[in-house]
């Protein structure tokens, strides 16, 4: 490497001092915004941040993708996955025609859609006639439409009657929804974007946004630069990362101490009485345990006077000194506007609901809520599990319209709207995501259906759960643009259409849906889900003589799958089930969706509210329309959140809890994993972009440059990593990002040696059945000098 | 020497940029790349930019590192493309994915660098 980097220097001297010299010489301006015909508008699909976009089309061929100015997500400005994207719509890798082979052991042959329909009913139906509902199950994706999740969680709940309904977006955002159910009693975030334009204190914990929502992170920075001595920013991660660069104050604790750190700013707030006691006497109760029981203000002091700056210091390692937390807490407190940002370093944790409540708890108590520019608020990862999966029903809990299943009166009125038998859907919650493929493993579950998603490189300790989805008497179908790792292990696997091939809406971090229309059409066979979900249901119904499965899919017979089908679907879900739910969308139709650049944050009950953008603040009179209509008195703000029957914000007393797994002896290091920017999940589609490889082809594991030079590892060297569950192989980049005694890997890679998931832990958090991604123990050593490496994708 | 070497080396640069330039003119319709980067192997292209521009040229590393673009990850092939189809100047079509309207408001005769220094891209010259 050293060799060719030297050859390279000296064969980029000359171009180099062109290149510097010719930005100064009137070469003519080329002014071409591409070379396209038309511009479709659409939203982007590589994060959760929802970038409005237009792709540009000639002859028939996307050939760039820009910006869309006048949105209030992204105000024309996208990432490199933005930019990028349209170079996969033809891309002679994408799958065209339906595979199929009996068993795992054999190659696939190409199949026609009618034999595979066929195939995929009859293996469904045989598995409920011989092993009962319960095993059969569907796993999505929180980037599945949202019609594509609303018909498939249908089918399986009413019409195959088991909530066997899960989705990615458990690994990632289920500890949130816990998080704001259990204290705001509504799950998603109260505040928008626009909040960030008018926050001075930035409190960014556990969230690498430069990478994960680098568009969005702009904005922070912008806000920051713009108002350089009135804003604070404050970056709480064991690792120092992109993020880092605008942080006035960087916290770094040992991973998995945020707990006691969190709770230690309470204390300081409530010690020097920064506390809102207005807000506090108006808004909230004070709660502890799994009863719910609500305690007094004074025995939350007492509960919260065990979390001494001190104590949380000696707890937390890395910088983190008393002062340190006194100084942060202040700020939090006592700036005009506080907005807190986080994601995964607090969600993929074994207590992330109860990180989420003791985040929440910093608002609560200083009132940092419901103002402009005051704001908590959890970043999601995926363009539409808020969406698709949290509205739209695609967990194994929760029915459309954020409807607990459990609940009785709430499934009873989803069977009525859909027009099946009281009783179809059963009362139990399906396997959540570890519980499902843990089943999988037992052979409990016989068929599955996985969409859009790669969970045999995503799932935690992933090793653990391809043994049982390599199962010969487990038939997985996967429904999917590219070949993945997951494909490996399918025996049906089914082409989609991508993003722009088809029509739906996504709905992104801030309530806000929008719609993306179909501008080209899929290549080969490749066809959109949803009317594969419902030919699926169609023969279903013959294959199981159920009149009821057929009654799921009535209302789309015969309707045109690019635009039509999936309007009927949207239709139906925002008019009947969002109606007189928290996540009303009724005023969201299609046509109002067309009609502005940047969709629709709900509440939206009617059409002429949805057509002024919707709502940008939930539960403040004359922002919300469902705060005055649920108003119970004359206060400004109405927490109508269907989960507190009180209309109170809870303050939660949750104690310390460490990570499952800490370094011992054995295994001495922290192992931590996250995105780069260049890649999304598990780089199926980034990895195919070449611009994209190149910039990031394998996963490295960061190390702390002073456990390099102890370990003797230089940069570049093969490194050993090991867990209790297995072991990677991966280059070392020494870099001062993560603390000491910790080591950071990128999950993307999906080369068997660098996929870091065989080797974390599938310890998942009690509540929300979230598992711990972001810590485990390891052990590191270097096993030889620099090796060349080869960009890894499944291919078929 | 060092001076005379320095002189050698911008002298060859302004050279290749009047070759450029020339074929530029007749090719620019086509928005072909304004430069050809100098041939690597396939294992060399897997070297992001930024790791051999950091020596290459520490200048332009420097003022991309700490400008608007540099904090926000806006990296190298976003502007200048990849070695298929890279250009030392970028077709401005590819300022419009992130600047669509100020590529349409701004004088028809001059580039975005020709106002905002390239790789700053602070404030107008």
């Amino acid at each position: 490497m050293a060799l060719s980097r030297r050859e390279f220097l000296k064969r980029t001297a000359a171009l180099t001092a062109a290149s510097l010299v010719g930005m100064n010489l009137p070469l003519k301006v080329d002014r071409a915004q591409a070379d396209a015909d038309r511009w479709v508008r659409g939203t982007c699909r590589f994060c959760g941040v929802g970038c409005r976009v237009e792709l540009g089309i000639k002859d028939g061929r996307p050939v760039a993708i820009r910006g869309v100015p006048q949105s209030r997500t992204n105000m024309g400005y996208l990432c490199m996955k933005g930019m990028l994207f349209y170079q996969l719509m033809r891309h002679p890798d994408r799958l065209t025609k339906p595979l199929y082979r009996e068993s795992k052991k054999e190659k696939f042959r190409e199949i026609s859609w009618e034999e595979a329909l066929s195939i995929a009913a009859k293996k469904f139906a045989e598995s409920i006639k011989n092993h009962g509902p319960d095993s059969v199950a569907y796993y999505g994706s929180g980037q599945a439409l949202t019609e594509e999740t609303y018909l498939f969680q249908k089918i399986m709940r009413a019409g195959l009657r088991t909530n066997n309904v899960e989705g990615n977006p458990r690994l990632c955002m289920a500890s949130a929804v816990g998080g704001y159910i259990t204290s705001f009693g509504a799950d998603e975030p109260i505040g928008s974007y626009a909040d960030i334009e008018q926050a001075f204190c930035f409190f960014i914990i556990g969230s690498n946004m430069a990478e994960a929502h680098p568009v969005l992170f702009r904005r922070v920075m912008r806000r920051k630069l713009d108002n350089p001595r009135e804003v604070t920013v404050i970056n709480a991660d064991p690792r120092r990362s992109p993020t880092s660069r605008i942080a006035d104050i960087h916290l770094q604790f040992k991973p998995g101490t945020d707990l006691a750190l969190l709770n230690a700013m309470a204390y300081v707030i409530v010690e020097e009485k920064l506390y809102n006691e207005d807000f506090l006497n108006n808004y909230c109760t004070f709660r502890v345990g799994k009863e719910k029981k609500e305690v007094s203000f004074e025995d939350y002091k007492k509960f919260i006077s065990a979390y001494t700056p001190e104590k949380a210091a000696d707890i937390c390692g890395g910088n983190i000194t008393p002062d340190l937390i006194r100084k942060v807490a202040r700020i939090f407190a006592t700036s005009p506007a506080t907005m807190s940002l986080w994601t995964m370093g607090i969600n993929q944790r074994i207590r992330g609901v109860w990180a989420n409540n003791l985040i929440h708890n910093l608002h609560l108590l200083t009132g940092q809520l419901c103002r402009p520019g005051a704001d908590s608020f959890s970043l999601t990862g995926q363009p539409n599990a808020c969406g698709g999966v949290r509205e739209g029903g695609g967990l194994c809990h929760i029915l459309p319209g954020h409807r607990p299943v459990k609940v009785d009166k709430l499934r009873h009125e989803v069977e009525d709207l859909w027009g099946v038998p009281r009783g179809r859907i059963p009362a139990k919650p399906g396997y959540h995501t570890i519980a499902m493929f843990s089943a999988v493993n037992e052979g409990k579950i016989k068929a599955i259906w996985i969409n859009c998603t790669s969970p045999a490189q995503s799932l935690p300790n992933c090793d653990k759960y391809r043994k049982g989805m390599a199962r010969e008497d487990v038939f997985i179908i996967v429904t999917d643009i590219f070949p993945t790792k997951t494909t490996e292990l399918a025996n049906l696997i089914l082409p989609t259409a991508f993003h722009f091939e088809k029509t739906g809406v996504f709905g992104c971090t801030e309530r806000r849906s929008q719609l993306t229309v179909k501008a080209i059409d899929p290549p080969g066979e490749a066809k959109p889900e949803v009317w594969i979900a419902r030919e699926w249901a169609l023969k279903l119904a013959e294959e199981l003589n159920d009149p009821v499965i057929k009654k799921c899919v009535e209302p789309f017979l015969g309707l045109e799958p690019g635009y039509e089908l999936p309007k009927a679907i949207w239709t139906e879900y925002t008019q009947k089930l969002t109606a007189g739910r928290d996540n009303d969308l009724r005023g969201a139709t299609y046509e109002v969706l067309q009609q502005l650049p940047d969709g629709v944050q709900w509440p939206a009950p009617t059409k002429e509210w949805a057509l002024k953008g919707g709502t940008y603040k939930k539960f403040v009179r004359g922002l919300d329309p469902l705060a005055d209509e649920h108003a119970i008195d004359e206060k400004p703000y109405q927490f109508y959140g269907p989960a507190h029957k009180d209309h109170k914000l809870w303050v939660w007393l949750r104690p310390y809890k460490g990570p499952a797994e800490e370094p011992d002896a054995e295994y001495p290091f922290y192992l931590s994993t996250g995105r780069v920017i260049d890649h999304w999940h598990t780089s199926s589609m980034t990895g195919r972009i070449k611009e994209l490889m190149r910039a990031n082809p394998y996963a490295y594991i960061e190390i702390n440059p002073k456990d390099a030079q102890r370990l003797g590892i230089k940069p570049g060297d093969m490194v050993l990593v090991e867990t209790r569950r297995g072991k990677n192989i991966l280059p070392a980049k020494v870099y001062e990002g993560p603390m000491e005694g910790m080591v950071f890997v990128y999950w993307y890679d999906m080369a068997e040696d660098r996929m870091i998931n065989r080797v974390t832990k599938d310890a998942f958090d009690p509540g929300s059945k979230e598992p711990e991604f972001k810590i485990c123990a390891c052990r590191i050593k270097r096993l030889s000098g620099p090796k060349p490496l080869k960009p890894y994708l499944v291919r078929l | 020497m060092r001076n005379i070497l320095a002189l050698m080396v911008l002298f060859l640069g302004l050279f290749l940029v009047a070759c450029q330039t020339g074929k530029a003119s007749k090719t620019q319709a086509a928005a072909a790349p304004s430069a050809q980067h100098p041939e690597l192997s396939a294992r060399e292209k897997l070297i992001p930019c930024a790791t051999c521009h950091r020596e290459v040229t520490p200048e332009i590393y420097e003022e991309w590192y700490n400008s608007l673009h540099g904090l926000d990850n806006v990296k190298c092939f976003q502007c200048h493309g990849t070695y298929e189809n890279f250009a030392v100047e970028p077709p401005i079509g590819r300022c419009a994915a992130c600047h669509a309207r100020e590529v349409t408001h701004a004088p028809k005769n001059k580039a975005c660098w020709d106002c905002h220094p390239a790789h700053k891209f602070t404030v107008h010259r």
